[in-house]
């Protein structure tokens, strides 16, 4: 069964969701936004919703390296998430379980102030994982409409 | 989904939605009064900017309690910068 989940078209054009993640090994529970991004595999938080977020880089599990902006960087996982979306009309929601990655580009340490901008100026993902593979998007007047 | 409340998880997500909107089109005007900070904008103003991002949500529970998650916080570049990502 398929649901619609509705976004915003912001300004520069890119297409935003709302979700709700909830972490339990980590006491975490809070409203997120992400930018769709349908080239990336897996949905990732950025560094600086990370901050946000308060995640402690320390008491997450470390994988592969992630390559981005500004090259190579740490990246780790988070098994146990689930990402909340409403419906359209707000009757029910989907709860997904996801892998979730969180990158962290240790960014005091970049000397290039742009690559620095970049980095913190940068959305976290909502990537294919969560898409599956058989997802449709329509835009109409400033809102988009993600089928999945 | 026992004991959720849909509609106030609605209008949530809505507000949050609503705030990364307005914040967008503010960006240029941001980016010289808050080159290099967060900033955070609810029902169309800034509520609170800081260089430091846990900061800036240390202050923002200080004055608004602890349910601010609705509340758009992006960091305003000083330089615009075109992240280019598929959609």
């Amino acid at each position: 069964m398929s649901m619609k989940i509705q976004g915003i078209i912001d300004i520069e054009g890119s297409i935003i969701f709302a979700s709700h993640l909830l972490i339990e090994s980590l006491n975490i529970s809070s409203l997120i936004p992400f930018q769709l991004d349908t080239g990336a595999s897996s949905t990732i938080i950025l560094d600086s919703d990370a901050r946000r977020l308060g995640l402690d880089y320390s008491t997450l599990t470390p994988t592969t390296l992630a390559f981005g902006i500004g090259g190579s960087c740490k990246a780790y996982v988070i098994e146990d998430a689930i990402l909340r979306f409403s419906s359209i009309y707000g009757e029910w929601s989907l709860e997904r379980p996801t892998r979730i990655m969180v990158l962290d580009h240790k960014v005091e340490e970049i000397e290039d102030i742009d690559t620095r901008r970049a980095i913190l100026a940068c959305p976290s993902l909502l990537g294919r994982d969560i898409l599956g593979r058989n997802y449709t998007i329509a835009r109409e007047e400033g809102i988009a409409i993600l089928e999945i | 989904m026992a004991g959720y409340n849909m509609s106030l998880f609605n209008q949530r997500l809505n507000a949050l939605l609503q705030n990364k909107l307005w914040l967008s089109g503010q960006m240029d005007r941001l980016r010289k009064e808050y080159p290099d900070q967060y900033v955070a904008a609810d029902q169309g103003k800034i509520v609170g900017h800081n260089k430091d991002v846990a900061e800036l949500m240390k202050s923002l529970r200080e004055q608004f309690g602890k349910h601010i998650d609705h509340m758009a916080i992006d960091f305003v570049s000083a330089k615009k910068i075109v992240l280019i990502l598929p959609s």
